[in-house]
């Protein structure tokens, strides 16, 4: 048996997909095969009409960090300054040393982390690895960015605040991408436009949305007949 | 010094909380404890006997009688206001959780196993579709709040925490729930297995 089983989900450009699941339930496992940073037993992962599972390894380091952008809680694995990590994958997508700390000093602007650029890593607050990290996957011009448990544990107020960030940073975007999280909690998923849960046995559940783009939104029951009860 | 001070939730003070709120009738106060209150399912009637109970111990008092009971009009006492403010500034402690679903845990057999393994599914499928309605609210909000921008007023304010708030709880009690689902499907599985063998 596997970790995964008949998962299927889509993310549309311009919409905020949250996967919901405890820690050890695969979700990490799930981003990376959307990724493309891992490869699945079974079935495929699409990008446009660009099969990842499908394409050689070369191509796909190509797509990594130019139209597909990882991020998580981790940070750089080398000692570098943030300005660094934050140009780090347009200077290795072409854009040179100089326009990618160009790109890295504008994005880090846009997120209001200016002050951080000269910084390590390590020495940022959780709030502030958010927003490096969102400078980074934004820095370019991703078709998709997937984001692992950066936005976990940030309280009512960060996750607000972040979730408001992220969706200034999507409308902004051009070409209109689309963002995969993960998360542990259902408050980082509150903003999201489609949540789906993952279970313990592997599978996908729909909490919030439509099932895909085309698809009917999940049928809401009237406000009396849908309220359970909280005593 | 007012009668209780518990910080315990009842109809009682929801309905003291109204009438202070603004001044009313049983039948408007019943309308808006369904509308403000909706998810506590409070009986039909509290409205109507509570606010006689209320007026009895002084935290009432009628200000205009009405053609029938249900709509003589009320407003809050000082004491009532003292009382309520007391309820409101009071902890929760100990904690409570009064779920039936662990209780009928407690009493479970082998033989209710399926049918309580059915109703935790209905239940999480109710509890998921109010997170979904609550989620929509909330997103609504976020629409709104980006597009006027900051600062907005302390009601806006707190009525989208409490927003966010409903929803987190709608969702937790459905992650709860499908953990719970899956584990006693788990459990049958095993039992099963361990019958047949």
């Amino acid at each position: 048996m596997g970790v995964l089983e008949d998962v299927s989900f889509e993310v549309v450009p311009g919409e905020v997909v949250a996967i919901v699941g405890s820690r050890l339930e695969g979700k990490t496992t799930l981003l990376k095969i959307a990724a493309g940073l891992e490869y699945p037993d079974e079935g495929s992962v699409t990008l446009g009409a660009q099969e990842l599972t499908d394409i050689q390894d070369r191509c796909r380091s190509r797509l990594l960090g130019d139209e597909i952008v990882w991020i998580n809680r981790d940070g750089p694995r080398l000692k570098v300054k943030v300005s660094k990590f934050v140009g780090w994958p347009l200077a290795l997508h072409g854009c040179g040393r100089r326009g990618a700390e160009r790109a890295a000093a504008q994005a880090l602007e846009r997120v209001g982390a200016r002050e951080c650029a000269g910084r390590l890593w390590g020495d940022l607050s959780n709030w502030q690895r958010v927003l490096v990290g969102l400078a980074r996957a934004f820095a370019g011009n991703p078709r998709i960015v997937v984001i692992d448990d950066l936005l976990d544990a940030l309280g009512s107020r960060g996750t607000e605040e972040a979730s408001d960030l992220l969706r200034t940073l999507v409308e902004a975007s051009n070409p209109r991408c689309g963002v995969l999280m993960s998360t542990s909690d259902v408050e980082s998923a509150l903003f999201a436009d489609r949540v789906w849960s993952l279970t313990r046995k592997g599978a996908l559940k729909l909490m919030f949305g439509r099932l895909t783009s085309e698809g009917e939104v999940i049928p809401f029951p009237e406000r009396a007949e849908s309220r359970g009860h909280v005593a | 010094m007012p009668a209780f001070s518990s910080g315990k939730l009842t109809p009682q003070m929801m309905v003291l909380g109204l009438v202070i709120q603004q001044q009313d009738t049983a039948s408007g106060v019943a309308r808006r404890l369904d509308d403000q209150f909706a998810s506590a399912r409070f009986p039909k009637s509290s409205a109507y006997n509570n606010m006689r109970g209320l007026a009895g111990k002084g935290y009432l008092r009628l200000v205009e009688k009405g053609v029938e009971p249900s709509l003589d009009r009320y407003e809050a006492t000082s004491e009532g206001i003292e009382v309520f403010r007391g309820w409101l500034r009071h902890t929760e402690l100990p904690p409570v959780v009064c779920d039936a679903l662990q209780c009928k845990l407690e009493f479970l057999e082998r033989e209710d196993l399926v049918a309580l393994i059915r109703i935790v599914r209905e239940e999480e499928r109710a509890y998921t579709a109010a997170f979904a309605a609550a989620q929509l609210e909330v997103k609504a909000e976020q629409r709104l709040r980006r597009a006027r921008g900051k600062p907005v007023d302390f009601n806006t304010r707190l009525r989208g925490i409490q927003k966010q708030d409903e929803a987190k709880l709608w969702g937790l009690m459905a992650k709860r729930l499908q953990c719970l689902g899956d584990e006693l499907e788990e459990f049958l599985d095993e039992i099963s297995a361990a019958g047949a063998g």
